[in-house]
């Protein structure tokens, strides 16, 4: 909301002050007086479709929906009295009438539901209407989340969602009247949808059952789930993540409102690949015995690992660390690297060359909410940095920002771009469109990627800076944006961690003959390690591999020990984002089986 | 009184092709893959809009004259030309009665139900129509001939209960002349 000068009103008795511009129900929650809402999300545009946030202002006979009207300077706003009681209750019991909401078959009974605690509070005990009992789809054709159209309130809160935070506007309203209902794209089912990015963040909105996480349905209410707040470790982003469980096991996992990095938004990997997908897990210490890995206590698979060391050359060990271990273990790291020769961490393709300088962008976030022309130059965010593609596809459909994307694979982001071509070398007569596009802007901001750190990326991107720096109408070009693959890869540089992206080319410069892997909770369990057949075979013939890692993947089958490390939501310690900034891991679980956090184990082992 | 009233003037014509602009920024568009012409004709309509959002109406009445109806492959085409969400088109599209999502007849009958006509019966006019050509509300015979549909008002009151077929209009079609009507007049659509 814009700023304006200062303005009071009466609300129910209590004089009130906001600001000109502000709507009445914003006023009354600044000032601590609560209207009830169903279709109200903070965040989100007013949408004023479900009438129950309705209050009386003095001198209009009308009642008006407090999340649409603006407050005016003066004005009396009644927001409780016995004609809007009724009138609530009328609403609510028409949306009860309308759809089939039986609330003891709902995932959401019992505290998660809006509409349910609308009721209670409003003591509905009996609908006066007829029910229309519609008969009408349950869509669970998605893969992490289902649509119950019986549950819909048709409150539009996850096609806002859609629209204004995920920017993808799949859901939207079809139909008209007493037909309403909500669509995915052009009325497919969820699963066949071919905009979506499973992100979730519309079940996250969604006030009733309609929209609800497959995983999580059925699992007991999240009122009564310990939550944890953490940030999430998939990407450099860092968004916050707030973490349900119960029994020590998760029931569900949604974006941290009030985090300064992603303020409550998250992509699918954060928000359900760590904990929806099938990963075999390493419970136990496994020592390899006649050929076969063999589950042993923590004493004897350590004393092992040390037996290993001590028997290899002096000048011949090697470690390799997973670029998402936390700052904690880093510091251990350091400690203990002494020990080895060398230490690499294995980054993602082309990584190392953003690491080898390693620069954080601080306020990037801001910076692309700042932004009114974008370029993106060899990064990927919709697959790899969820957020971040959020956020340009709403500034590309809300605020007209120009997009210009040089990248070497084709993503959906590209269908939002004024121009989008490959990163090869460009003629003149392209560098006059991308000046054409970037004409009018003002403030532009440059976002790269690892696959722009090539000759021809570099060249791309030295061009692009001049053309920018130059022609920005009489403002300025932002300071670019790095955008990195791996979690932690820059802080991990920072340190003095040193990049390996080609093993095969790391392993054979330097005389190897024990390799400690800490893989932690890469994936994969660090099995692209062994992408290059002859890597395998390297490790298969020193048979001096010792692995840390959380899942079980082809590097286990080469390991000599493997030593069961703790996941993104078992760990504490902190991570440090591509902002900067450093946020907190906080332990929503304890380990499973066996399984220690990696510093913890590292210190074990080298003691 | 069954004959045709008046030449129609409210049918949807593709703009003039003098508006398409020539070395504007307009993106350019390929030629749709099945080779169907009426996807160019579809072209000049969105150009001739400029690929503004606020002009998808137009462009799905230009659509809809083209083709009979809105396939989701139209559908589809229009929303990526205009960079518009495909549930964002879906939605504007079933809002309307008038856009049709599923194959219609070669000719529409719409029965008039604004207020005089419903007042001289145009009910009975839609159940008798509907039982002379075996066919309910919204549904197209059999030989993908006609469809019977009804609009609030086609502003011919004073020819109430009035109907159109295609472009023709009829008008004083009180319950009772249907079946003779029927019998006369739709040989002539045969």
């Amino acid at each position: 909301m814009i700023a304006g000068k200062e303005i009071s009103l009466t609300i129910d008795g209590k004089p009130c002050k906001g600001a000109l511009g502000q709507t009445i129900l914003q006023v009354a929650g600044d000032n601590g007086i609560e209207i009830p809402t169903l279709c109200y999300l903070k965040n989100l545009s007013p949408w004023g479709g479900c009438r129950m946030c309705i209050v009386e202002v003095q001198g209009s006979p009308k009642v008006v929906p407090a999340c649409s009207t603006p407050a005016t300077d003066g004005s009396t706003v009644i927001t409780n009295s016995e004609r809007l009681q009724g009138l609530r209750r009328l609403t609510l019991e028409l949306l009860f009438s309308e759809r089939n909401h039986f609330c003891p078959i709902c995932p959401m009974n019992k505290g998660d539901c809006d509409l349910q605690q609308q009721a209670y509070g409003f003591g509905i005990d009996s609908i006066r209407y007829p029910y229309l009992y519609p008969a009408l789809l349950v869509d669970v054709s998605g893969k992490y989340f289902g649509l119950d159209h019986n549950r819909c309130i048709l409150c539009t809160r996850c096609v806002r969602t859609c629209d204004e935070i995920e920017g993808v506007h799949t859901l939207d309203i079809g139909n008209r009247g007493v037909k309403n209902q909500i669509v995915v794209d052009l009325n497919v089912m969820f699963g066949a949808s071919t905009t979506c990015t499973s992100c979730g963040a519309c079940v996250a909105a969604c006030p009733t059952g309609a929209l609800f996480d497959k995983s999580a349905a059925f699992h007991g209410p999240l009122s009564r789930c310990q939550q944890v707040r953490t940030t999430c470790t998939e990407c450099p982003v860092g968004c916050g993540l707030v973490v349900y469980t119960k029994d020590n096991r998760i029931v569900d996992v949604f974006g941290d409102a009030e985090s300064t990095v992603s303020r409550g938004h998250l992509c699918r990997r954060g928000r359900y690949e760590t904990w929806v997908e099938p990963r075999p897990r390493i419970l136990r210490p496994m020592v390899r015995r006649d050929g076969h890995l063999v589950p042993t206590s923590w004493g004897d698979a350590v004393h092992t690992v040390k037996t290993l060391i001590s028997a290899s050359n002096h000048g011949q060990n090697a470690m390799l660390v997973s670029p998402r271990v936390t700052n904690e273990t880093m510091r251990t790291l350091q400690k203990i690297g002494l020990r080895f020769d060398h230490i690499g961490m294995f980054v993602a393709d082309k990584e190392s060359a953003l690491c080898t300088s390693p620069e954080f962008s601080t306020d990037a976030m801001k910076r692309l909410d700042d932004a009114d022309g974008m370029i993106l130059l060899g990064a990927q965010p919709s697959r790899e940095q969820g957020v971040v593609a959020a956020k340009i596809r709403v500034a590309v459909r809300k605020r007209g920002v120009k997009l210009v994307i040089l990248n070497s694979r084709r993503s959906d982001l590209d269908a939002y771009a004024d121009i989008s071509a490959p990163i090869v070398t460009l003629e003149r007569k392209f560098w006059n469109r991308v000046g054409e596009v970037l004409g009018n802007v003002k403030r532009p901001v440059l976002i790269y990627g690892a696959a722009a750190m090539t000759a021809v990326g570099v060249t791309i991107l030295d061009r692009l800076t001049k053309v920018l720096t130059s022609q920005c109408n009489g403002g300025e070009m932002l300071a670019p944006i790095q955008l990195p693959t791996s979690t932690n890869s820059l802080a991990l540089a920072a340190g003095g961690v040193e990049p390996v992206e080609d093993i095969s080319t790391w392993l054979g410069v330097q005389p190897v003959n024990f390799l400690y892997v800490v893989a932690s909770d890469e994936p994969d369990g660090g099995a692209r390690l062994l992408k290059e057949p002859h890597v395998r075979a390297f490790l298969e013939q020193i048979d001096c591999v010792v692995v840390q890692a959380s899942y079980e993947s082809a590097l286990t089958d080469v390991a000599r020990v493997v030593l069961p490390s703790a996941i993104w939501c078992e760990k504490n310690g902190s991570v440090t984002n591509f902002e900067g900034r450093a946020l907190p891991l906080r332990a929503a679980l304890a380990p499973s089986g066996e399984a220690r956090e990696d510093n913890i184990v590292l210190e074990t082992v080298f003691a | 009184m069954s004959e045709p009233v008046a030449a129609p003037t409210n049918s949807i014509t593709p703009p003039p092709q003098t508006h398409v602009r020539s070395g504007s920024t307009a993106p350019l568009l390929p030629h749709h893959p099945s080779g169907d012409q009426r996807f160019a004709s579809l072209d000049q309509t969105l150009q001739h809009y400029k690929f503004e959002p606020t002009a998808l109406i137009q462009v799905l009445h230009a659509a809809q004259h083209l083709f009979g109806y809105l396939a989701p492959d139209v559908l589809r085409y229009i929303a990526s030309a205009m960079k518009l969400p495909l549930a964002h088109v879906y939605g504007v599209t079933t809002f309307y009665n008038f856009f049709s999502i599923v194959p219609r007849g070669k000719y529409q009958i719409m029965v008039c139900t604004g207020t005089t006509c419903h007042v001289r019966g145009s009910a009975t006019v839609v159940e008798r129509l509907g039982q002379q050509l075996g066919i309910k509300h919204g549904e197209t015979t059999k030989d993908g001939l006609f469809s019977l549909q009804t609009a609030r008002c086609i502003g011919a009151c004073a020819l109430a209960p009035a109907i159109t077929i295609g472009d023709d209009v009829y008008g004083k079609l009180s319950p009772d002349k249907i079946p003779r009507f029927c019998q006369k007049e739709l040989k002539k659509y045969v």
